[in-house]
């Protein structure tokens, strides 16, 4: 009868299923993911648990696409993508700077007129403008603390000046991202 | 006319008919049992299994015929009914069985025969009653031939499903082939169903399976569709044609409506798991629970006989399909609930032990089952205890928020598929005026809106067109069941008040014919008759003998007969149904790594503490199909590219599935090949190369 109920209780108390694959299974994905040149932070995989709750796909993303051959992620966004950040994190009990790097690349060569500014806020505070190259690219924004104080979660919104409907596709294209890191400043 | 112990007798005259007509039932009877022994019968495919499928249902109502003598003395019982209890009695005698591992094919045969003779029995016995109930169906039928031309007619679009159903030979390879054939076949041939290793083996009590394995007894395995959807969509529309509120009938129109919709209502079951058995047996549930009339509340004794019914329909269920158990316990706890409430102040001690007794008794008839489940997996209820599912893997979702769990479950409510207008039937079902104190139509939509809840919270990681699968039967049951109630009520009411019913019944005439000019389902409904045409004219025209072995089962048993009779085998393969479950005890990574014994299958550290931890597990064979041979679940890139899969369901999976594919890939590098023929290997895991 013990035999019986000890591992009943241990199973329903979640004794004995501690998730002991945590680092193991995010080394694994980074090691069969390595192809992916600008695959920084695993915002897909939830690599990392306790940082994946720091951030998530909000608003105005497209799916995610891959290619499987080279094992590269990204995902689209049209005029406007909103990432929700979460302002206090590692368990901090007070928000500090943080910085925002963020990894990926505007439709370039499909654009008629090469103008691929993209504005980014935080809760419509305009932190920075970048002029997206040719390549892929990444850039860093940081947000003051001043901005993350008052709530839990904030907007991060990337708004494209331009967007592209390319043929045969009939999605308007603005910007995609591959990744990005959400950090304390401090933690550098 | 006498009506006592449900037996009629017509005033001193006998009907000279009577005896000959109930020998001819008793004699097509016996016939659907015999014709599928016999060999080399024309046509035999769908002969076999459609005449296999209705002994499985004569012997049930054989069975039924014997719980309703005994629990309902003096009432009336409709057949449909009666079947579903008989299988019910079935699903518990045949957990019991599979729990002591004492499940085979003698003892399924004598029970089904034993259930065939009972009913037999009984129809020889009230020969009187069948053949005055056969006279007055044609005289009615000569009264009115309009409408018997419409039940004609139906009639025959009920016999394409039955027979389209039989001849539906389509599987789903990630689900079927992979695992729901197999726990049949393990059913039959080993007596339990053991399977430490298959996640959904976790994830199911058995009860479909037991039903399969029944029929596995002479039909082939691809045909097992006759189940779902020809037995229990035919018995779906006896328990319409029989429903009875308050002791009587709905109007015949309301029926013939009713049974319209279903027949003509899309399929969109994706696999070989419960979808119209759920329906078939929700609806008798709920209209075993609709019996339970009046304001008595019987001793827990007395109760126990009268709820035995209840409580074996529920217990089968909730054998059925996992998220089927919140739905019937909830509405028992609604039902005696509501009843409490209304009567707190007469009687609210009887309304309480009845209750208890009907969930005390519930429980008793599921566990069984239970405690199967727990030889096999470690756990009575997974997902709230996970035994030995993997602890990093989810079926909750991580990035669930409040408003996202509330957008999600708005997704699964107001949307429905393929019923969408669902909430119409809820707000009309929970607006009749009932007179029991059970409430039994407003217990089974309150008891399924909160399933429903549950069923978006502990699935999280699942989608609304999933979900709409897994409520569908207690949804569909619940919302005809209004549709006929509230038809039976209004039929009833003085012609002075049309308003009173009129409302009601013009919400529930759009709420049952939006969903069928909706464009979607149209063209699912087209598809779906097409099929079914398709499919009995396949059957019909095909000439050549029966296939009884396919080239590929040759393959899989040369595999097998590599390692030794008795020995365990693990396998990951395409279609393991080709296996002989009886030769090897079988273990199936069905989903590799999300179950397995503690301490659990080594993830993410390379192929040797994988064969360290099978040889502990006493397992030194390992039989797996090559990812880059797979046909369907296993193939590599599929779990690669689903690393990056827009559903977390899949992104979660994906590492440690695609982690075991390279692992066993690994191994076959450093273990003696047994035997290797088209992509499948089966590895010593004890010899090195």
């Amino acid at each position: 009868m013990i035999g019986l109920l000890l591992p009943c209780l241990t199973s329903c108390t979640g004794r004995g299923s501690r998730d002991e694959d945590v680092q193991r299974r995010a080394d694994w994905i980074a090691a069969h993911t390595a192809s992916n040149k600008l695959w920084v932070r695993d915002f897909l995989t939830r690599a990392g648990d306790s940082d994946f709750h720091d951030a998530l796909f909000y608003d105005g993303w497209y799916p995610t696409e891959n290619d499987p051959k080279t094992g590269g992620a990204w995902r689209w966004m049209g005029k406007h993508g909103v990432i929700r950040l979460r302002t206090r994190t590692g368990g901090a009990r007070e928000a500090s700077d943080m910085e925002l790097k963020l990894f990926g690349w505007a439709p370039y060569e499909l654009m008629p007129i090469h103008l691929l500014r993209l504005e980014l806020a935080v809760n419509g505070h305009i932190l920075g403008r970048v002029d997206a190259p040719a390549r892929a690219f990444e850039h860093t924004v940081i947000v003051p603390k001043s901005l993350l104080d008052n709530s839990d979660w904030v907007d991060f919104t990337i708004t494209a000046a331009n967007t592209i409907m390319p043929g045969g596709d009939g999605r308007e294209l603005g910007f995609a991202t591959t990744g990005f890191q959400w950090t304390p400043v401090t933690a550098k | 006319m006498d009506t006592r112990n449900g037996e009629v007798r017509p005033g001193g005259r006998r009907d000279a008919l009577a005896m000959p007509l109930a020998v001819t039932a008793c004699a097509l009877l016996a016939l659907c049992f015999v014709v599928p022994y016999l060999p080399g019968f024309p046509r035999d495919e769908l002969v076999k299994t459609s005449l296999w499928g209705l002994a499985l249902l004569g012997s049930f109502a054989g069975w039924g015929t014997l719980i309703a003598r005994y629990c309902c003395k003096g009432e009336r019982i409709g057949i449909s009914l009666r079947t579903v209890w008989g299988a019910s009695a079935f699903a518990f005698v045949g957990g019991l069985c599979a729990m002591v591992s004492g499940l085979s094919r003698v003892v399924l045969l004598v029970w089904l025969v034993v259930g065939g003779i009972i009913l037999a029995r009984s129809w020889l016995v009230s020969h009187e009653r069948m053949a005055f109930e056969t006279r007055a169906r044609l005289r009615a039928t000569r009264a009115n031939v309009p409408l018997a031309a419409v039940v004609l007619f139906l009639a025959a679009a009920v016999l394409v499903h039955y027979l389209g159903g039989a001849s539906d030979v389509s599987s789903n390879p990630y689900d079927d082939d992979v695992a729901y054939y197999p726990f049949a076949k393990q059913l039959l041939e080993r007596g339990t169903l053991i399977d430490p290793f298959s996640f959904r083996r976790m994830s199911t009590l058995g009860g479909q399976a037991l039903y399969h394995a029944a029929l596995l007894l002479r039909v082939q395995v691809l045909h097992l569709n006759v189940f779902d959807r020809a037995m229990c969509l035919l018995l779906s529309v006896g328990l319409l044609a029989s429903h009875r509120t308050g002791g009587r009938k709905a109007p015949m129109l309301a029926r013939l409506v009713s049974i319209s919709f279903l027949v003509v209502l899309p399929n969109t079951s994706i696999n070989s798991a419960s979808y119209y058995s759920g329906l078939a047996f929700f609806l008798a549930f709920l209209q075993t629970l609709e019996r339970l009339q009046g304001d008595r509340f019987e001793a827990p004794r007395a109760a126990m006989v009268r709820l035995l019914p209840l409580a074996l329909t529920g217990a089968a269920l909730c054998t059925q399909r996992q998220n089927y158990q919140a739905t019937v316990g909830l509405v028992l706890v609604f039902s005696y609930g509501l009843a409490a409430l209304r009567l707190r102040r007469t009687s609210l001690r009887p309304v309480l032990l009845e209750g208890a007794t009907a969930l005390v008794l519930l429980g008793l008839f599921v566990l069984p089952w239970l405690i199967l489940l727990y030889r096999s997996n470690e756990t009575f209820l997974f997902p709230i205890m996970k035994g030995t599912f993997r602890a990093g893997v989810e079926v909750k979702s991580r990035n669930m928020t409040p408003g996202r769990f509330i957008r999600f479950f708005a997704d699964v409510w107001m949307q429905p598929y393929p019923i969408q207008t669902l909430p119409l039937f809820m707000l009309v079902g929970l607006a009749v005026r009932e007179v029991s104190p059970r409430r039994p139509l407003a217990s089974q939509w309150l008891g399924g809106f909160v399933s429903i809840v549950v069923l978006c919270q502990a699935f999280s990681l699942s989608d609304a067109g999933n979900l709409a699968r897994y409520d569908f039967a207690f949804a569909t049951a619940s919302a005809l069941l209004t549709w006929q109630s509230v038809a039976t009520t209004a039929a009833g009411r003085p012609r002075s008040s049309p308003f009173a019913w009129a409302a009601p019944i013009a919400l529930l005439v759009f709420a049952l014919s939006a969903p069928l000019l909706e464009p979607e389902n149209r063209i699912r409904i087209k598809k779906m008759i097409t099929a079914r045409i398709r499919d009995t004219d396949e059957l019909m025209r095909r000439t050549v003998p029966q296939q009884t072995e396919p080239p590929t089962a040759a393959v899989y048993r040369r595999l097998q007969n590599g390692a030794p009779a008795g020995s365990r085998l693990l396998i990951m393969l395409d279609e393991p149904y080709f296996l002989d479950y009886g030769r090897n005890e079988i273990w199936n990574l069905d989903l590799p790594a999300t179950a397995s014994p503690r301490p659990g299958i080594p993830c993410f550290q390379g192929p040797e503490p994988v064969a360290e931890y099978l040889r502990a597990q006493n397992i030194r064979y390992l039989a797996f199909v090559l990812p880059d041979r797979s046909a369907f679940l296993y193939p590599r890139e599929l779990w690669f590219n689903r690393i990056y899969d827009q559903d977390e369901l899949w992104r979660i999976y994906a590492p440690y599935i695609g982690d075991v594919l390279d692992n066993l890939v690994a191994l076959a590098g450093t273990r003696v090949h047994v035997v290797e023929e088209s992509g499948m290997i089966l590895l010593d895991l004890e010899q090195r190369k």
